[in-house]
């Protein structure tokens, strides 16, 4: 299922949010009515925190992380620090990184296997996107943007990847995600996928202005719709057979 | 780390010399024991498959630039370069089996390149995909078709029959073709169709006789099908009474094994072999083939005396002599780029030789009741080929005593590939009577040729050219042929020893199976690889002569 919903009258809801396999992460509101749409949605499945990063609202675009970590950028307070640690499961570990590209959401996309990084990170921070995320990195861009944390979305299911995307570079970012890729557009018609858009392997949440072809589109790609178990076990009957046969 | 410095320096000498791979080694002087010796040959072998991938891999993660202070540019002399050292680690980071640097931590160029390791595997992966390969191991650098086929020789000298093995072929699953046909499975084989009381043909990706007794013992023998052609020629119609036999240019002894097969094993094969090395190799493959009618002898064929009565009645002659080797296709050579050999060195090296095989055709030619002679060649050089055959046809003696070039039925006429007639002055009859193999026949590049006396059916010269270039023939006998000899000689005691360390490894290497075939059995490799590094040797003087010329240049400049 695909959610819209606003931040304080802001359709980037990827700004102030991050979502993954096993955590999310909203920004302080004066109101509580951004944190309850993802309550609504992953309560009892999943933690959702609260919290700032540096004093500041933007956690989405300054974290990345998945399944298996979160990364920080170094602007991270202690408090802030400690209370990630408290709130998120004990098998997420958590690394505050010392990296000149602090706007980690916006340099690094990432799901539970590939990070896909900006170009000129550090040596040193690429090791450690690896080591936390437990992920393989590649340098890259994405329709010649080096923020590729801005300009795509990425689940273990499928991503969705700036609209100007060329078709050789789709098939080239596809084959190293190991996932299939459609490019596209979130909130009428906004290239900034990242900020328009978070995602995991069974929600995802829109902004406002999101109209239904887009929806329809991120449901198909990242194989949201119809996920009941009766559709999966026919997904899954043809490869289960063929492996047991 | 010992280890990954000795690759690297064998690395850089296969990239400054020409060389084979697994001379390398022992080329580039590196002390190691046996078993040393394999993991490193092994690791230069992988390395070299990789070595484009690591290369480009190297232009996008610049590691020389980026760890400049453990790879420098310059490195103290006996040292390997950066650029090597950096090749095999990265070999091993990225496509060993166990991915991993097998060093200490605390040696500097472990941990600089682990520091590099995840962008590293990234870059791996990004290439893969363009290059399109579902598997890094892909990557490699494949050898071309040649490897599809194998030929093995069964040997009659054995106690047990050729049904015997078709049995015991049957027992291991191979299934015999009744036609010749290819691409072979990988469990099919079949009777060769022109040496067809012989040779098997199988897959090239079989390896059923490792261990086997058949092997082990000598029934069976790896040959090449070019290199049994000149024994099966040359035994044309063969009766055990006509006389004996002589194989001048005998080791590794695959052919001279053949020969004597051919003879039944019985009455008398006189084999020669002039270094003593190689006539130890030609003893113990005379044992191993269970060749009873062989007298080896260390000694030179152009020094025998033709009219002594030992060799009365010698009545066959079978000649091999060392020659370039440009038809071998090295089972290592495509890991090295191709250099293009100086055109005059090659064409001055390429007479040298000719002139010293044309040596040895009319010192044949000199045997009283010499018949049959079969002059072979595994070079697709028409210079040591069709023309040592043609002026060998022109020279007094070949007039005087009356031989001629055999026709094509006595000459496995089943074979296409025929000689080449514009290298025989035009004459179509006389290519007729004439084999080439080239690798498209899935042989070696191979040459055959069969002079024939007191046989109304052999091809002469016709005579109007033949006057003409007599002369020539013989000014070049005496002036090339002396001095091509001596710097032979010369070139060979020098490589003796590098060739002695070569054939070592080469027993080794062949633990590390996949990569190196045991190509020394087949009859020609060890010719070339002694040709190669006494080439090579002379090669190399010259370049350090222009060196050090340079240095003392330099040094008045200064």
């Amino acid at each position: 299922m695909a959610v819209r919903t606003q931040f304080e009258n802001s359709t980037d809801i990827g700004v102030f949010s991050k979502l993954t396999n096993a955590y999310c992460l909203t920004a302080l509101a004066s109101s509580t009515n951004f944190y309850s749409v993802f309550e609504s949605e992953l309560s009892d499945v999943i933690p959702i925190v609260h919290t700032t990063i540096g004093g500041t609202r933007i956690v989405g675009r300054l974290t990345a992380g998945n399944r298996h970590g979160l990364l920080v950028p170094s602007t991270t307070t202690d408090q802030e620090l400690q209370h990630l640690r408290n709130s998120l499961p004990p098998s997420v570990a958590i690394q505050r990184i010392e990296e000149r590209l602090s706007a980690l959401g916006n340099v690094i996309a990432c799901n539970d296997y590939v990070a896909l990084v900006h170009p000129d990170i550090d040596r040193e921070t690429e090791e450690i996107i690896a080591d936390t995320l437990k992920v393989e990195v590649f340098r890259q861009t994405v329709a010649s943007n080096v923020l590729v944390g801005s300009y795509c979305a990425l689940s273990n299911q499928g991503g969705l990847v700036h609209p100007k995307t060329s078709r050789s570079e789709l098939d080239e970012l596809s084959s190293l995600l190991q996932v299939p890729l459609v490019a596209g557009t979130v909130n009428r018609g906004s290239e900034v996928i990242g900020a328009g858009l978070v995602v995991n392997d069974w929600c995802a949440f829109t902004g406002l202005d999101t109209t239904a072809t887009e929806i329809s589109v991120i449901e198909a790609t990242f194989r949201l719709q119809g996920q009941t178990s009766a559709a999966v076990i026919n997904e899954m009957r043809d490869s289960l057979i063929d492996h047991y046969a | 780390m010992n280890f990954y410095k000795s690759a690297a320096l064998a690395l850089d000498h296969l990239e400054k010399n020409q060389g084979s791979v697994k001379g390398s080694l022992a080329a580039a002087g590196i002390k190691c024991t046996p078993g040393e010796g394999k993991r490193i040959l092994a690791l230069v072998i992988e390395t070299l498959k990789y070595k484009p991938t690591l290369l480009e891999l190297l232009t996008t993660v610049p590691l020389l630039s980026l760890e400049k202070l453990t790879f420098p540019k310059r490195v103290p002399r006996g040292s390997p370069s950066s650029r090597s050292l950096l090749l095999v680690l990265l070999h091993d980071l990225l496509f060993s089996s166990k991915n991993k640097i097998e060093a200490s931590d605390l040696w500097p160029p472990k941990p600089s390149l682990l520091k590099h390791q995840a962008r590293l595997k990234g870059e791996l992966v990004k290439l893969q995909i363009k290059k399109g390969k579902n598997r890094k191991e892909d990557l490699a650098i494949s050898s071309s078709s040649n490897d599809l086929y194998r030929y093995i020789r069964y040997n009659s000298n054995y106690f047990k029959s050729l049904n015997d093995l078709f049995n015991e072929l049957k027992n291991l699953g191979f299934i015999k073709l009744l036609e010749f046909k290819y691409p072979l499975k990988e469990k099919e084989y079949f009777l060769d169709n022109h040496l067809n009381d012989f040779i098997l043909v199988f897959n090239g990706n079989t390896n059923w006789w490792k261990g086997n007794e058949w092997y082990e013992n000598g029934g069976i023998i790896l040959q090449d099908k070019a290199s049994c052609m000149p024994a099966k020629v040359l035994m044309y119609n063969w009766k055990d009474d006509e006389g004996e036999c002589i194989d001048a240019t005998a080791a590794p002894g695959n052919k001279t094994s053949y020969v004597s097969a051919l003879m039944s094993n019985k009455g008398k094969l006189h084999a020669f072999e002039r270094s003593s090395h190689r006539y130890n190799t030609l003893t113990r493959m005379l044992e191993k083939a269970h060749c009873k009618n062989v007298i080896a002898q260390r000694a030179d064929f152009l020094e025998s005396n033709p009219n002594s009565g030992e060799y009365k009645k010698v009545t066959r002659i079978l000649l091999d002599p060392s020659c370039s080797g440009s038809g071998i296709v090295n089972r290592l050579d495509y890991l090295l780029e191709d250099e293009v050999e100086e055109s005059d060195l090659k064409t001055e090296r390429l007479e040298k030789l000719a002139s010293f095989q044309l040596q040895m055709i009319l010192h044949a030619f000199k045997f009283p009741s010499a018949k049959r002679i079969v002059y072979s060649t595994c070079s697709i050089h028409a210079e040591e080929d069709e023309r040592v055959v043609y002026s060998a046809l022109q020279s007094k003696i070949a007039k005087d005593k009356g031989w001629k070039l055999a026709p094509r039925e006595q000459v496995i006429p089943t074979w296409e590939r025929r000689g080449r007639p514009e290298e025989l002055g035009g004459d179509e009859e006389m290519a007729q009577g004439i084999i080439r193999c080239l690798p498209e026949d899935r042989t070696n590049g191979f040459f055959v040729s069969c002079f024939v006396r007191d046989d109304a059916v052999g091809i002469s010269i016709k005579t109007s050219i033949a006057s003409k270039s007599e002369t020539v023939v013989e000014k070049t006998k005496s002036k090339g042929n002396k001095r091509a000899r001596d710097e032979d000689e010369e070139g060979r005691r020098e490589a003796k020893e590098e060739v002695l360390v070569t054939e070592n490894n080469v027993e080794d290497v062949k633990v590390v199976e996949d990569q190196v075939k045991a190509t020394e059995e087949d009859d020609t490799a060890e010719k070339v690889s002694k040709e190669k590094t006494s080439a090579q040797l002379e090669r190399n003087k010259r370049k350090k002569a222009a060196q050090k010329e340079k240095a003392k240049k330099r040094k008045l400049e200064d």
